[in-house]
Parts: C-alpha cells; sequence; structure tokens
C-alpha cells in the first residue's frame, strides 16, 4: 500500500441522469505522471473533480482559465509581484515558453507551480499552451517531483507522461506505459485514434523494413534510417 | 469582419482559413449565412428549447442530432452543460434545420478525435456536394489542415490575409506551427537527404521510404 497517493475504486461518474463512468478503478503512485485520455464530453473533467474531492491538491482548468483570464484584460499580473519574485518569474517564463501569447496565463499557471505543490490535476492546456510549450512544462514539473494528472482529448499530449489511460463508453479502454499504449496501433483505432505522428511512421517503417524500433523525434528516426542500417 | 468573410468564400466549395484574427461570437444567425461559435455566453436555456425559434417538428430535430452524433437525451440538458464539441454539434443541427447556405465554423475540428474529425469532414463534405452549400472552416491546426487541403488562406497581419498552396514556403511560419510531415522533410533534406515534397503523413511515408532505401 506503500506510496499509494490517490485510490478509488468501483467509482460510477453521472452528471444529470447521465452516466459519464462505470465501475473506474484508480490507484496513483506518488511521483508519478498520468495522463487520462478520452473524446469530447467523456467525463475526464467531472472524473478530475472527483479527484480533487479526495485529495488536497493544486488544480488548474485550461479551458476556464484562459476564458476567465481573456475577459479581464486589464488585470496586470507583473503588478502584482514583487521584485525578486518578478525576475524569479521572468526567467522561468523565458526558459520555458517560447512567446508571449497569453502570458497573463503563463505567469499566473507559473505562480501556482512555484508553491511546489506535491499534486497538480490538471485539465487540457492545450487552448493555453503550444504543445512545444506543454512539452517544457511538464518535464520541469517532473524534475520538480510533481505527481501530475493530466486530462486531454489530444494523442500527441500523452507523450508528456509516463502512464496514459483512455477513456471510451464509461470506462478505461487501455492503459498502461504510454508507449506501451501507443503501440497498440490497431486498438487505438479502433477507439477513434490515429496515434503520434513518430510513433506512427516509425510502425510504417518497420513494416517497410527500412527501421527496426520506434523513434521518437526526427532526429532518432533520421539517424536510425541513414545511419544504423 | 463581415465583409472579410464574403472575400473568403468560395461558392459551393469548403475554404480552408487558418490565423483568423476576428471575433464572430456577437454574428447572428440567418437563412443565407450562420455561424458555429466555440463560446456561449448566453446559456439559460435546455436544449430543447434552442430549436423553439424554428419551425421543425421533434422527430426531425433527433433526425439531425443523430447525423451530427449526439444523444437525443441531449434535449434534456441545460445549455450550460455541454462540452464546447457537444454546443457546436447542436449549432450545426440548428443550422441544417435552419437549411443556412453558408456556415462558418470557428475552430471545431480542434477539440476532435481524429475518427470525429474524419466524420464530421466527409459530412460537411457531402454538404457542399450534395445541399450545395458553402462552407468556411477556421482552423489553426496545420497537422490536420494538411491532411484535408492542398490550399488554403491564412492571415497574416492584422486583417490581411494570403492564399497558400505551398506549404514549404518557409514565410508561413512566422504565424502558424509548421505540420509534423513538412517539419520532418525539411529536417531530412538539412540533413543532406532528397526527400519529396509531400503534405499528407500516407504520402510523406512513401517519402521517406524512398529516400530512406
Amino acid at each position: 500500500m506503500e506510496n499509494i497517493y490517490l485510490q478509488c475504486d468501483d467509482l460510477t461518474i453521472k452528471k444529470n441522469n447521465r452516466i459519464f463512468l462505470n465501475s473506474f478503478d484508480f490507484k496513483l503512485k506518488k511521483g508519478r505522471s498520468v495522463c487520462i485520455l478520452g473524446e469530447s464530453g467523456c467525463g475526464k473533467s467531472l472524473l478530475l473533480k472527483e479527484f480533487c474531492k479526495k485529495r488536497k491538491c493544486i488544480t488548474i482548468n485550461g479551458k476556464f482559465e484562459s476564458y476567465f483570464l481573456d475577459k479581464s484584460k486589464d488585470t496586470d499580473w507583473k503588478k502584482e509581484l514583487n521584485y525578486n519574485e518578478n525576475k524569479k518569474y521572468q526567467k522561468l517564463l523565458k526558459s520555458l515558453f517560447k512567446n508571449e501569447k497569453k502570458i497573463d496565463y503563463k505567469i499566473a499557471l507559473m505562480k501556482k507551480v512555484l508553491t511546489k505543490p506535491e499534486f497538480m490535476i490538471i485539465d487540457d492546456l492545450s487552448s493555453i499552451l503550444t504543445s512545444d510549450e506543454q512539452g517544457k512544462l511538464f518535464s520541469f514539473l517532473k524534475k520538480l517531483d510533481i505527481t501530475i494528472i493530466y486530462a486531454t482529448n489530444k494523442i500527441e499530449d500523452t507523450l508528456n507522461f509516463e502512464y496514459t489511460m483512455v477513456i471510451k463508453n464509461q470506462m478505461v479502454a487501455i492503459e498502461g506505459s504510454t508507449l506501451a499504449v501507443m503501440k497498440e496501433e490497431k486498438l487505438m483505432k479502433l477507439l477513434g485514434y490515429s496515434i503520434p505522428f513518430y510513433i506512427n511512421l516509425s510502425l510504417q517503417l518497420k513494416l517497410y523494413g527500412i527501421l527496426n524500433h520506434i523513434c521518437l523525434t526526427k532526429e532518432e528516426l533520421e539517424k536510425c534510417i541513414w545511419h544504423l542500417k | 469582419m463581415a465583409l472579410k468573410m464574403s472575400k473568403l468564400l468560395k461558392k459551393n466549395k469548403i475554404s480552408v482559413v487558418v490565423n483568423f484574427p476576428g471575433d464572430l461570437s456577437n454574428m447572428k444567425n440567418s437563412e443565407t449565412s450562420g455561424y458555429i461559435l466555440k463560446k456561449n455566453n448566453n446559456n439559460d436555456f435546455n436544449c430543447l428549447e434552442y430549436f423553439k425559434t424554428l419551425d421543425v417538428s421533434l422527430a426531425k430535430i433527433k433526425k439531425v442530432l443523430k447525423l451530427v452524433q449526439l444523444d437525443e437525451k441531449i434535449l434534456e440538458e441545460k445549455v450550460e452543460f455541454l462540452t464546447t464539441v457537444e454546443w457546436q454539434k447542436m449549432q450545426l443541427c440548428y443550422l441544417l434545420l435552419l437549411k443556412t447556405q453558408i456556415i462558418i465554423i470557428d475552430r471545431f475540428f480542434e477539440s476532435l478525435i481524429y475518427s470525429e474529425q474524419q466524420y464530421f469532414w466527409r459530412l460537411l463534405r457531402n454538404l457542399v456536394e450534395k445541399q450545395d452549400k458553402s462552407i468556411i472552416v477556421l482552423e489553426d491546426d496545420m497537422n490536420f489542415v494538411s491532411e484535408i487541403t492542398k490550399d488554403f488562406i491564412l492571415f497574416t497581419e492584422g486583417e490581411n490575409f494570403r492564399f497558400v498552396d505551398n506549404f514549404y514556403d518557409d514565410s508561413l511560419y512566422k504565424y502558424v506551427k509548421m505540420p509534423w510531415t513538412v517539419e520532418l522533410v525539411k529536417y531530412l533534406e538539412k540533413c543532406g537527404h532528397q526527400i519529396d515534397h509531400e503534405i499528407t503523413f500516407s504520402e510523406t511515408l512513401k517519402a521517406v521510404y524512398r529516400g530512406g532505401k
């Protein structure tokens, strides 16, 4: 039982007479990063809310906070910080985020991160951060040893996490280490997903016989095809 | 922005528009043109009430709900409880029942998973081919755009836009993110390999195979 950070057994999620999840079992170890993948409306956000009730955590809801901050354009977050804080945030922001788009939100997000929470629940940041920015943010959170649960409907996002659970038709259709899940190409297709670009390309090139393992980047792919024949 | 929209329109075709800067949230639907938008500021009503202004039977509403892959139970839901995608599908239902000729869709596909994207793209093409509709798809995900079209309209500075039919033009990527396929081919070329300039996944796969064989 040691190291179990969050646990649910036989959880059912309902809202307004609609059942979203049935008999859901979940165990999360400390320091783990888990991605919950599911189409829009499958109950991911409701599940995250349920997790929040079970364990004290920092929550970030990308869609909601983006909407909220967009509406309050007058809010100058920089003015709220003192000089030292400002310097610290600016440095971190520059290293994590390439552009100044949605900078208010990014500062607000970093303010939450820098409280060094043990556990964060994050709901879909895709409307705020580019995929590169998300990658940098999640590897930064990993270095801080923060336990994370992230929900998304974008399959490429799963690659930022060690473990992936795919929700379909009120249940977990497949779960496991992210790479193992992505290698289940046929099942993922049946569930409605095309697998991430480089994994998909590697699997197809393996079938063609010019590659013998999965590459996750363009650099790796070039090296494997042209230099390691 | 209304004037701009007419310039983007190709009659009885789907126009794909990338990096659109305008705010469409106050646009009103009519039989001529209708909008499928992301945010809904006025949502204190249930889904059945949403169709109240249209003179159509419940059976017709249910038929169109099925077409956009929504369960008819959604009619009992309050609009405020719908997800973005459910709300967008509801708006599409409304426009189909209203028989709107021009449909403008604001970033609908980015919230869908792959199989839904395929389904709705086919549905839009059907509407264009069989019901003579004209559709403007506003979309920023270049990976999706590169799979569905060989040309698109790109907004650059403010309300300036241009027609694009070369995904390998570097100047585009000041405004939008490069699709995976283009990024890979450009990288392989930089490494000294000769790879054909393809855009879709399946064609790029073949090009990489030919180049690496």
